[in-house]
């Protein structure tokens, strides 16, 4: 019985002993460095870094937007026999037989959802935060404009199904048509032009205009181009860097070619040489393949080359279908469309009508991403019907969102 | 003649023969130890007197000699690998010269004694759990290993070891009965010496998919063996770390020296060998097939090893050097090859009967070249593979001019003492305090370099990335235990505290633009690309509770409890606690079973483990700075979940063990395990943009199950003959059963999954039936694809496991002549599927001739002249065949390219012949103990259907997982296959 005695004092000695040292020990370790908890970023003083960061995934949602959206339109083309054109993925957005487990587009698809809870949650942010009114101009600025363009791109870019019209989701919620999209991201454009300067309202009147523009509402559409971008202003672009580094230049690029450029644009440039000034193209050869000649763009020639979002050339070109279209305010049209060719040294046109616009306006907005939304409005599809014309939203959404 | 065997054991199972009169004055103990069978003398058999450390090993003829002055009754033991063990109770009026000791075979290995849990180990013979067990020590005498996964391939029921790839250092997976729960990267722990060690692959910069592997570091020259407790029925008292099973690498120890006045031993060891390619493309892999096959080319092999034994009755040591320099398989060997030097120096100190000592110390330099292949577009097989057209993507020159470079420095050490405070106390001897420090310290760089002389793809002028990893983890294991023998019952209480500190430091930085090859360090890029730090700093904690029983020596029982805390644990629960028990019957011991059964056991054990949530799993939302083109910002890095808890898996064992004819030993094992609280990831919906991560839950549930079997025959036995022979099947099933409603879990590519009703890591993909024809033409006009009766889902099919459902393997060690030894190795793996991603993509760039032949029959591109193959007419039988097999070689399915993977390996053979008996008759024994040449080979040859050139390898390397946002398991990927090679090895001891 002593023995037994001698043993449960034992355990009890050195397993109090034990049990109390142990919590302490394992909650004393130094914080981690790279990493930091959402709470503490409610501080106006960090509004400047949440701001960045919605930059950034504008940029990074931008540029795949961008490439893909002209890989299913006519723009681009993905040739197997170009060397590093190998992502099967690619080659399922050029055909508009696009699986909705296609990796690739999942990329954008998450960028974009990224980019507008990362807009939202810094518009909240500034209203939960007790600051001065100016130490939030900046967070509401970029919280507005950028979760604005977020839903323009998910209207312009994204779809349900085959056949059906474009839209997108927001935060669980159910399909939002581009049509309602298309307002909020007007809503939210709007909130913005309040913390905006005079250039960057111009900016965000042609951002307006545009959506009105491919809403098909001409008269609203009109109304903000007039207030929009004007001769000499910057073009607004999303900024990338060797670290976000451009994807056209990435993917469609002199880094690597899975896609190349459709080939009516060298016959642009044979038909008019000066055309090579808005429509930078270059030959890709490859010593292995030498009959794999094709064109790649190369109007980015650097990873941090920036991607126009919105010109002024731009405006004007929609000023001058808006013209066509009856809206007499926008102005003249072929005065617009020559002022434009004369910004890039090409000679003036002596007619104008819709399918002028329909092609100055591949020629001026090459590799911008505007060709897939131009085909639809336009009604000149390539692909054979039953395909894709928006990218498919992702089987990430259709699985884990109720509502869809 | 005065005889007393106090072990019941020893009167049971060993005939002593002893010899001679005792005489009272005597201090000097010498005798002979033999075969029981055979008469032959044992050379190196441990004699040594009871809890002293005073003994000697005996020398080439059996021969020993002990100084002891003995005051009281002794019992003096006698050791040796692979015979029973025998105590001989001696007093000092005892005639203690000329003992002659006969040792009876131990064909189960019964008597060594193996880890059972963190705090306890016990004999095998009444081991409660099943523990494998490989004696590295005296496999190694013939057989040479690249590394520590070479060492394992075959060894153990139950372990099924696959390397990630060919590439030397590389990595590999350890899966273990059915791999554990859900959590993590389902990878063992891995302790050496008591020491837990680092395990992780790194991969850093990828070279495609490949990472050099941590455990490569370990020189196998050094282990003298390695156990595994396979689940948590044995690991329990593991705790967190037990549930994917727990591998205990034990380090050679001094020994004292064979034979009498000799202090020491020196054995060197020369090897020289190759590695080269096992198989050879055809234009059945790709119509490039020579290009592939130029780009192999035979490595050289070459190590020197020298260690040093020996020690005296207050200290042994073992001292080693080794230095192992290996050309993988490729013909750029200057960055494909690995040179590692290790010094080992182990010292075990006994000051006193009451105090010991063990310090284990491992100091590893490794440098590790890594060649590109797999996902990469700068690899050799991909350039050589995938279009028929070589070097497409990448000049071979640009190719060979690459280099990744791993340099690791670690160091592994261990302190490890034991004191008995009151030896004499008649209630307080049995205490007994014990405590371990380990240190696990690693420092790697890696620096990959492509020079600007070419261009690789998006990069025109060169690229250098370097980074630096320090990890530095302390173990530390503070225990008391009390042993109390009341008579027919012995209690063994242990209560231990187990704690681990982590610290984690990485720098690294991405470079670009250098326009002078002249100079390449990271300051001459003018392209920053990426530069960036990452630091943790993680503790656990547990406590562990064990009671041991023995009763009536037939019995055998142990009660373990471990409760765990770490820092990583979420609100929810701030420690968990994990129990186990186990039993084990010697039904032998009643004394009713037939006398041809020298040993026979029951078993059962349970036991619950588990593994910890991420370091930041339970943290909400974490920002993290990502660089662009607008300076830093924040953007999200990680959703977690703050009511997590560690998983737990619950198992259960049941086994016999047994010996029958003093020849044949058999194990058998079935096990049977829960995981329940698995963490599954799931990912939120886009449209939340909280997508940065998976978001942890406590939701995965799944099972496993399988079965051990070991067999162990000894069929000649004689003084210079003797065959052994060892077989093993292990089988194993698991599947997920409950995934809190998540969808299902798809890795890279969307091909592996995690999906309830499916083992984990299942393939599971659309379904190619064969070919659609048109109505009106009767031409092939597409896939049919196989769908569900479920008109909601994707229609997706089960198409074969990553996991092999049953693995084998069959020994023979074979001694002829007494010095002449000879050992082959088969092993197999049966019912498991490889995706040949590296076919998928040479069908798609139209290198794929079979495809391109079908093509051609059913007229889909033109008719080429130059070969006789002509189109088939539509509708016919041929072309509908053709059509049918057309559609299976379809690159948009990956279900066409699942291929049964099953095999069968010779995976290794060796020859040996020792000299010592040469040396004795030329009268050099005193001067060379022993000189031994040996041949051996490894992966010699493989039986496979699988039409790659590896069954066995996957191309994201060994630890990805789908925690970490991988989860690619058994995919071909332009992966390097694993090299055949050969090694002829001299071994020269003095």
């Amino acid at each position: 019985m002593n023995n037994l005695r001698i043993l449960s004092l034992f355990i009890s000695v050195v397993g109090l002993l034990f049990f109390g040292a142990c919590e302490d020990f394992i909650q004393d370790v130094d914080p981690i460095i790279d990493e930091v908890e959402n709470d503490l970023l409610d501080d106006a003083g960090q509004f400047a870094f949440l701001a960045n960061g919605v930059r950034i995934r504008f940029a990074t949602a931008h540029d795949l937007l961008g490439v893909q959206s002209d890989g299913l339109s006519d723009a681009f083309e993905f040739d197997q026999s170009v060397p590093n054109a190998t992502y099967p993925s690619y080659d399922d957005i050029d055909d508009g037989t696009i699986e909705t487990d296609n990796n690739s587009v999942d990329g954008a698809y998450n960028n974009l959802g990224e980019l507008r809870f990362f807009a939202d949650n810094l518009v909240e942010r500034a209203d939960a935060v007790e600051a001065d009114a100016a130490d939030k101009d900046e967070a509401y600025f970029v919280g507005y404009l950028y979760g604005g363009i977020a839903r323009y791109f998910y209207a312009s870019y994204f779809g349900l199904e085959v056949g059906g019209g474009g839209g997108g989701v927001i935060d669980n919620g159910p399909f939002i048509a581009a049509a309602d999209m298309y307002d909020d991201a007007v809503d939210k454009l709007e909130a913005a032009l309040a913390y905006a300067t005079d250039e960057e309202a111009r900016i965000i009147n042609s951002l307006i205009a545009r959506i009105y523009l491919f809403k098909g509402e001409y008269s609203n559409a009109a109304g903000f181009a007039v207030d929009g971008m004007i001769e000499g202003d910057d073009p607004f672009e999303s900024q990338h860097s060797p670290e976000s580094a451009n994807q056209y230049w990435q993917q469609a690029g002199i880094a690597r070619t899975q896609f190349v450029v459709a080939n009516r644009f060298r016959d642009y440039i044979d038909a008019d040489p000066l055309e090579a000034a808005r429509i930078p193209i270059d030959t890709i050869r490859s010593e292995q393949i030498p009959d794999s000649l094709r064109d790649y763009q190369v109007k980015y020639t650097t990873n941090a080359s920036p991607i126009p979002v919105i010109t002024w050339q731009e405006n004007e070109l929609m000023l001058a279908e808006l013209a066509l279209r009856g809206q007499t305010a926008a102005g003249d049209a072929l005065t617009l469309v020559n002022n434009v060719r004369a910004s890039h040294g090409l000679a003036d046109l002596t007619a104008v009508d819709l399918d002028v616009i329909y092609e100055e306006r591949d020629k001026e907005l090459f590799v911008q991403g505007n060709r897939l939304i131009d085909q639809r409005r336009f009604n000149d599809w390539h692909l054979p019907a039953g395909r894709w014309k928006y990218l498919p939203i992702t089987n990430d959404e259709r699985n884990n969102n109720p509502n869809i | 003649m005065k005889r007393k065997l106090i072990s019941a054991l020893a009167i049971l199972s060993v005939p002593v023969f002893i010899l001679g009169q005792a005489s009272r004055e005597a201090t000097m103990i010498t005798g002979q130890v033999t075969s029981a069978e055979t008469g032959e003398p044992l050379v190196g058999v441990n004699v040594f007197v009871e809890d002293t450390p005073i003994g000697a090993a005996t020398d080439a003829d059996g021969n020993f000699e002990i100084a002891y002055e003995a005051t009281a009754d002794f019992i003096l033991v006698f050791s040796y690998i692979g015979y029973k063990p025998v105590r001989l109770a001696l007093s000092p009026g005892d005639m203690l010269t000329g003992l002659n000791v006969a040792l009876e075979e131990d064909v189960f290995r019964g008597q060594e004694v193996v880890v059972t849990g963190l705090t306890s180990a016990r004999a095998k013979d009444v081991a409660e759990v099943s523990v494998s067990r490989v004696d590295v020590g005296a496999l190694t005498i013939a057989n040479k290993y690249q590394d520590f996964s070479q060492l394992m391939h075959g060894k153990m029921a139950g372990l099924d070891v696959k390397k990630a790839s060919g590439n030397v250092g590389g990595g590999f997976r350890f899966d273990v009965r059915s791999g554990g729960g859900l959590n993590g990267d389902q990878q063992p722990t891995i302790y050496i010496d008591g020491v837990r060690a680092d395990n992780s692959e790194l991969a850093f910069s990828g070279v495609g998919g490949q990472g050099i592997s941590t455990l490569a570091d370990l020189n196998p020259e050094d282990i003298e063996s390695v156990e595994i407790l396979k689940g948590p029925a044995g690991a329990a008292s593991y705790g967190t770390r037990g549930s994917n099973g727990v591998v205990l690498i034990t380090s050679k120890k001094g020994k004292l020296t064979a034979g009498t006045g000799k202090r020491f031993n020196v054995n060197y060891k020369y090897v020289t060998g190759k590695n080269m390619e096992s198989y050879k493309y055809t234009e059945d892999n790709a119509l490039s097939y020579k290009d592939a096959n130029a780009i192999f080319a035979d490595g050289d092999i070459k190590q020197h090893s020298v260690n040093l034994t020996g020690g005296s009755p207050e200290a042994r040591y073992y001292v080693s050097f080794d230095n192992r320099y290996e050309e993988g398989i490729l013909i750029n060997p200057e960055n494909n090859y690995m040179d590692r030097k290790t010094i080992r120096a182990n010292l075990d100190v006994f000051p006193s009967r009451t105090l010991t000592m063990s310090i284990s110390t491992g100091y590893s330099i490794n440098e590790i070249t890594r060649p590109n292949n797999d996902n990469n577009i700068f690899g050799w097989l991909g350039n050589t593979l995938l279009f028929a057209t070589s070097y497409v993507f990448t000049d071979s020159a640009a190719i060979s001019a690459i280099k990744d470079v791993s340099s690791t420095k670690r160091f592994i050490g261990s302190l490890k003492t034991t004191y008995t405070p009151f030896p004499t106390h008649p209630m307080l001897k049995g205490l007994k305090f014990s405590g371990t420090i380990g240190l696990d310290d690693s420092h790697v760089r890696q620096d990959n370099t492509k020079s600007p002389e070419f261009i690789y793809g998006s990069l025109l002028a060169g690229e250098r990335y370097a980074t630096i990893r320090q990890r530095q983890m302390f173990t530390f294991d503070l225990g008391a235990v009390y042993t109390v023998d009341l008579g027919g019952l012995k209690s063994v209480t242990t209560i231990t505290n187990q704690s681990f500190d982590t610290r984690y430091k990485r720098l690294m930085m991405d470079k670009t633009e250098f326009l002078s090859s002249l100079i390449k360090n990271i300051g001459a890029g003018a392209n920053l690309r990426a530069g960036d730090e990452f630091f943790y700093h993680r503790r656990e904690a547990g406590i562990v509770v064990n009671e041991e029983v023995t009763l009536g020596d037939q019995f055998f029982l142990t009660l373990t409890g471990r409760q765990d805390y770490a820092s990583t644990i979420g609100e929810k629960a701030a420690s968990i606690i994990y129990p186990g028990a186990r039993f084990a019957w010697r039904v032998d011991r009643m004394g009713v079973l037939p006398a041809f059964v020298n040993m026979f056991k029951l078993r059962a054990a349970y036991g619950e483990t588990g593994v910890l949530p991420e370091l930041t799993d339970g943290i909400p939302l974490l920002w993290e700075a990502e660089q662009g083109g607008y300076g830093a910002g924040a953007v999200l890095s990680g959703i977690g979940n703050n009511e997590l808890e560690p998983e737990r898996i619950k198992e259960t064992e049941i086994g016999i063990d047994g010996e029958f004819f003093g020849r044949l030993a058999v194990e058998a094992t079935y096990f049977m395990l829960n995981a329940e609280n698995s963490i599954v990831g799931r990912i939120n919906s886009p449209s939340t943009g909280m997508i940065a991560t998976d978001v942890p839950f406590n939701v995965g549930k799944m099972e496993g199950s399988g079965v051990e079997l070991l067999l162990q025959l000894t069929p000649i036995r004689s003084a210079a003959n003797r065959l052994d022979l060892t077989a093993s099947i292990s089988t194993q099933k698991n599947k997920v059963l409950d995934l809190g409603g998540a969808q299902p879990i798809f890795g890279p590519f969307d091909l592996n999954v995690i999906k309830v009703g499916l083992p984990k890591y299942a393939f599971y993909t659309k379904k190619v039936l064969g070919a659609t024809f048109d109505e009106t033409t009767g031409e092939y006009s597409g896939i049919d694809v196989a769908e569900t009766p479920d008109t909601t889902d994707d229609d997706r099919f089960h198409g074969g496991n990553s996991r092999p459902d049953w693995t084998g393997f069959f020994s023979a060690n074979l001694r002829l002549m007494k010095n002449l030894s000879a050992y082959i190795l088969i092993d197999t793996k049966q019912g498991h599927t490889i995706f040949n991603n590296t076919h998928l993509f040479g069908a798609i760039f139209g290198n794929y001739k079979k495809r391109n032949d079908l093509a051609e029959q059913l007229g889909l591109v033109a008719d080429d002249p130059d070969n006789d193959i002509t189109p088939l007419t539509v509708g016919s039988d041929e072309y509908i065949a053709a059509a049918h097999a057309y559609a299976k070689t379809d690159d948009g399915y990956d279900w066409n390219w699942l291929e049964d993977a099953s095999y069968v390996k010779l995976r290794e053979v060796s020859v040996a012949y020792s000299f010592r008996d040469v040396l004795g008759m030329l009268g050099l024994q005193g001067q060379v103990s022993d000189l031994t040449l040996a041949f051996s080979a490894n992966n010699l040859k493989t039986w496979t259907d699988y039409s790659g050139a590896d069954p066995e390898v996957n191309f994201r390397g060994a630890n990805d997982n789908l925690a970490t946002g991988g989860g690619a398991r058994s995919q071909d990927f332009l992966t390097l296959m694993t090299p055949r090679t050969y090694h002829l090895t001299l071994t020269v001891s003095f």
